[in-house]
Parts: structure tokens; sequence; C-alpha cells
């Protein structure tokens, strides 16, 4: 039974946890809870300091990771992410720290600063060059134009939220979004009071936040490929979805007001004013190729109220989609926000109502 | 011709009526006022303005048919309509000179019936006017190459009488026009002369297009390919290998705009349809139907 459990925790470790990119340790959240990540194979431990503000805080960190370095015999490794002190700062106080360590310890502890325009390693040395790339790394770079994905952290949380599904390790958050610890970070900071932090580096939403979501949804807005009918002829859109059905394009989920009527049969919705598109960028609908076969005569608008269909690109690693009915549909945050963009605020209201109550029963 | 918008449904409702019940089996009803009466609910302010009722004998080649429906009509009354120089030819008048066989029914002039034939062979190439005599003189039965199509999954309309369906006078139409060509018109179409055949033929395969709701249009692959497999078993595979040729050409050609015109002066008038909506419900068509069907005639030709 032990080693089936191990199994199953490792394959999650593999294909779940560990990330995808530039990270050989396969760091993964502390079982034992010492520090915030530890190695595959136990021999490294990682712990984060975020915008650290006094050399005080900084010592206090030191200290707390030498002692667990010196009870577990493994590598420490000290992530300062963002910190307000300077660089040459960092380097002097970990030196004179260093110092008065013995020298079993002192060896075995390293310093690796983390920020949008400065970084440093305390030494340089391949395993904190492993775990610099780590922190600072994104998921791998796919062709086109750089995608936003400012808010995805904070939609990975609210999509929990909705759907009571609790926090969330910053590791998966990090795995889910496809962005780097630093930018994770950051994107919560800007949440402030309305995350809430575990004691084992989970995250979840206290609230939802008023300010960054509507941030969210302007810029989400702007980014949006709005299509009309070519042909002058009023739109079939149930034939779009029937077309949709028939082709199954890879990566594209049906989102807006189909998607929250799933979810929510008796919203307050008649017809269907938009047919709205969710596509997954690292899918192969992410070049859009596949609406021709849905209707070649769909011509691009810059207005969203020509707009018979919306695309929205959803750039995060997993897109969260669902297949269901010979459909694929988009999670409910794309929903809500398709229903916000189409100024339905009544419904979107009804619709995060709706998943709330659903989520406490 | 009076400009009054007329209900096309009304106007096959008044032809099925005075038609002697005994010929509905041999004729149906083509052309304009068919493609008007399957979308009259789509057309702008209800109705149309032509006044031709097309009336294609069956079964293919059944010239006697043609001739004794002709007189038939003409016992129970029926008018020649006479126009211009109107005169009947003689046994040995050239094909293309005889008169078409237009009737007026015996009590008004509300509309004419023209008699068209299937041909009888599925050769290709244009068919020459099948010389019919009547009680006065010789005429001509029209009949064209891609007129068999036509035949093919009519629309009953009630009492009796079909109408052919609008995909098979849109495949009709785009065969008979896989290459652009010089021939115009000899009338004016909504008051412009030298209209090019083919854009006029071509617009009206564009204006059913965009006239029919694109569930329907999805029937249109299997109904084509049926029916050239049905009609020209021999042919089919090079037909539907080419069958976009002609409307392909038209889309980069000077007289797209000619096809328009035809189109707003026919049955998308007053609809307001633009040169760029009718191009986008060409690509429609293109992707929908004509590209199936080119596939599966490369297919079989393979």
């Amino acid at each position: 039974m032990h080693s089936l459990a191990a199994f199953v925790f490792r394959c999650y470790f593999d294909f779940v946890i560990r990330p995808p990119a530039n990270d050989d340790l396969g760091l993964h959240p502390d079982p034992g809870g010492d520090v915030d990540l530890v190695s595959a194979d136990g021999r490294v431990l990682v712990d984060v300091a975020e915008r650290l503000l006094s050399v005080r805080d900084l010592h206090a960190k030191l200290a707390q990771l030498a002692l667990v370095a010196h009870r577990r015999r493994a590598e420490a490794i000290l992530v300062l992410m963002a910190p307000r002190l300077s660089l040459a700062r960092v380097r002097e106080e970990v030196d004179a720290f260093r110092a008065v360590l013995s020298p079993d310890v002192a060896p075995r502890l390293a310093v690796v600063t983390v920020d949008d325009d400065k970084a440093d390693r305390l030494p340089d040395s391949p395993l904190t060059r492993s775990v610099a790339a780590h922190f600072a790394t994104t998921t791998p770079s796919r062709p086109g134009p750089r995608l936003d994905r400012s808010g995805e952290a904070l939609k990975v949380l609210v999509h929990r939220w909705l759907l009571g599904k609790g926090p969330i390790q910053m590791q998966q958050l990090q795995t889910v979004t496809g962005l780097s610890y630093p930018t994770v970070a950051a994107q919560l900071r800007v949440l402030g009071d309305a995350v809430t932090r575990g004691s084992n580096r989970s995250v979840s939403l206290r609230v939802l936040p008023v300010d960054a979501w509507t941030e969210l949804r302007a810029r989400r807005t702007r980014q949006a490929a709005w299509f009309a009918d070519g042909s002058g002829r009023p739109p079939d859109l149930e034939h779009l979805v029937h077309r949709l059905r028939r082709a199954h394009p890879e990566g594209v989920a049906l989102a807006g007001v189909l998607a929250a009527r799933r979810r929510h049969p008796d919203i307050d919705l008649v017809g269907l004013p938009r047919l709205d598109l969710s596509v997954h960028a690292h899918s192969a609908g992410s070049d859009l190729s596949f609406l021709r076969r849905l209707d070649p005569a769909l011509v691009r608008v810059t207005s969203a109220h020509q707009a018979v269909l919306a695309v929205h690109t959803v750039p995060r690693e997993d897109a969260l989609f669902e297949d269901d009915d010979g459909l694929t549909w988009a999670d409910p945050v794309e929903a809500l926000l398709d229903l916000q963009e189409l100024r339905l605020d009544a419904q979107a209201e009804a619709f995060v109502k709706h998943l709330r109550a659903g989520a406490r029963s | 011709m009076s400009e009054t918008l007329v209900d096309p449904r009304d106007l096959l409702g008044r032809l099925a009526r005075e038609l002697p019940p005994e010929l509905h089996e041999q004729v149906f009803v083509a052309g304009s006022l068919a493609a008007a009466c399957h979308h009259a609910a789509r057309l702008a302010g209800g109705g149309v303005r032509t006044k031709d009722a097309d009336l294609v004998v069956r079964p293919s080649g059944n010239t006697r048919g043609a001739q004794a429906i002709a007189l038939r009509l003409l016992d129970l009354g029926w008018r020649h309509r006479k126009e211009g120089a109107f005169l009947p030819g003689t046994e040995t008048t050239p094909a293309d000179k005889l008169p078409a066989i237009r009737l007026y029914p015996p009590d008004h002039k509300d509309y004419f019936v023209e008699l068209l034939i299937v041909p009888g062979d599925e050769r290709p190439g244009a068919k020459p006017w099948v010389h019919v005599e009547l009680d006065d003189g010789w005429y001509g039965l029209p009949g064209f190459e891609f007129l068999a199509l036509t035949e093919i999954g009519r629309v009953p309309f009630g009492g009796g009488l079909f109408y052919a369906h609008p995909s098979m006078m849109a495949l009709a139409n785009l065969l008979s026009h896989r290459t652009l060509s010089d021939h115009t018109m000899s009338s004016p179409i909504g008051g412009r002369p030298d209209i090019h055949r083919h854009a006029k033929d071509l617009g009206r395969v564009l204006a059913l297009a965009h006239l029919e709701p694109r569930q329907e249009m999805d029937t249109w692959e299997i109904r084509w390919l049926g029916g050239l497999r049905l009609a020209f078993r021999d042919r089919w595979p090079e037909l539907a290998r080419t069958v976009g040729d002609g409307l392909r050409a038209l889309l980069t050609d000077g007289t797209f705009e000619e096809a328009h015109h035809c189109c707003i002066v026919g049955l998308l008038a007053g609809t307001g349809v633009s040169e760029a909506n009718l191009r986008a419900t060409a690509e429609r068509l293109f992707v929908d139907v004509i590209e199936p069907v080119e596939e599966a005639g490369r297919a079989a030709g393979a």
C-alpha cells in the first residue's frame, strides 16, 4: 500500500507538480513543511522570501534555513524575490553570516536573488544557476505575439473560488498558469487582502477583488477578436455551434452565454446574443484557422457591438477546459467575463451567486 | 410588364390551378419563379416582379410530349405571347431563329409559361433548340446541357405541381459557366444592356446561396453529388471536379459587378446586399459545398 501511494505521488509529481521547463531538480512543495520546496531526491531545500525589507529579516531567514540544512543534511538555498535590499548589501550580509556558521553547514547554504532587473547567485554554481532558472522560467515561448498573462493567477483563483475548490499551492498555481514564481507572486501581491495564504504555501481567494477584476475585464476586452457575418444575412448562431461540434477543433471551447447556461440552466437569458469562444493559446486552434471551417463568411470587425462571434485567448498553461456532450467548454471564469463583456451584469451576478451557492453546499 | 410586386406563391398557385391537372406530372417549374417561391418568406418585400414561369417538360427528350402539352393548352384557349417581330418559323428555319413557346392563360396576362425540354442525352456541349410544329407553324424548344439536374429532387408545391430545388438550379448554372465567356444577354436586365450571360447565371447562384439557410446549405453537397451521379453517370467526376471553376474566375473578374447588379434587381432586390456580402456568400458556398464536391470528383477520377 505504501509503495502504491508512493507510485501515485510520483505520477502526480511527474505530471502535475513538476515544472515543465529547465528544471532538472524536480522541485516540489516540501512535505515536511520546513521549507517551501524540496528537490526530487530530497537533497536540495529551497525557501522563498518575498520582498525582504530588512537585514534583520534576512538574518532570520538565513538562520532558520541553516538549521534545517543541518538537520536534514541537505543543500539549502534561500531565494530572495524582489528584495528591498541592494544586491551589494545582500552579498555583504550573506558573506558575514556564512563566516559564523560551522564549516559543515556554510558550504551548503546559498542565496539566489531574483528580481525583474537584477539577479545574483551566492555562490555561482550549477545548483544555484538551476534554482535561479527555475524561478525565472516561464512556459517555453511559442510562436506568435506575446501573450498577456497578467491576469491568469487571478483567473485561476476565481475559478477555484467559484467552484469551491479550496486553496491551491503556489507551485501548482505556477504549473496551471505557466508563470514563474516571481510573476505569480507579483500578481498575488496586487490582490492584497483578497488573498488568503495558507501555512503550506497555498493561496485562495477570500473575496472577489473588485479593482483587479475590473482591470482584468478591460484588458481582456481589448484583446478580444470580434467577427461579424460578412454575408449580410442574420447570423445563425445555433448552426455555428452545430458546426463547432462537427469540426471539434483542438483547443477551442464554447464560452459565454452557452457555457454559463450549461452550469446554470435557469439563468435569466433568452436566446443567444453572441457566440463566445475561448481558444487555448497553446493549441492548434490558436491561429484561428478553424474559423474558416466554422463559417468562411465571418469577417473581423473592430467593434463588439457588430460582433456575432467573439474569440478570447486563454494564455495559461492549463486552459481548464472540460469536454462534455461532444463539445469542449470553457471554464466558468471565461463565461463570467463574457457575460460582463456583453453587459449582462444581472445575469453575471446571478451566475456568480449560483456557483457560489453550489460551492458552499 | 408591370412593376408591381407579386407573391411568387400566389403566382405559382394560380399556375397550378389553371394548368390542366393531367399535365402536372409532365412538367415542373424552374427558373426565377421556382427560386422565388422556395424563398418567398425571405424575399425583401415578400414579392417578385417576374411574370414568366419556365415549364420544363419531362422526362428527358420528350419532344412529342412538349408538343402535345402546347397543343392542349392552345386548345384550352391559352394564347401565344407575341413580342416584337413574332412569327412562327417553318420546318427549315434554323432552330435558333424559331420563337420559343410562350403562352398566356386564356383569361389574363398576369403570367406566361415558357416550355423547355430536358436534353435526351448527357453528351457534352450546347444543345440546339428542338423544332416543334404547332397549328400555326414551327417553334423552338430550348434544352440546356445541365437542365436534367433540375429534375432531380423536385419540390412539391401543391396540387400535384412541382418546382426545381434551388440547389439543383444553382448546380446547373455553375456547370453551364465553368469558363467565362463574352456572350451577352439580348435584353437589358434591370435597365442595363449587355450584361454577360455568365454574370447573370452565376449571380443567380450567389443569390440562391445567399437566401438559403445554412443548415439547408449543408444538404447541397449530397444533393449535388447524387444528382451528378444520376444525371451524368459517365461524366460526373469531371463535372464535380470543375464545378467551381467559373465562379472562382468570376470573383476576380470585372463582370462580378454585373452579377451583383443582377442580384439586386432580381431575387435580392431590397435586401441591401453589397458586393462584399456576395463575396462572403461565395466563400461560404465554396467551403460548404463546392470544395467537398470538387474533392469527391478528384477522388472518383483518380
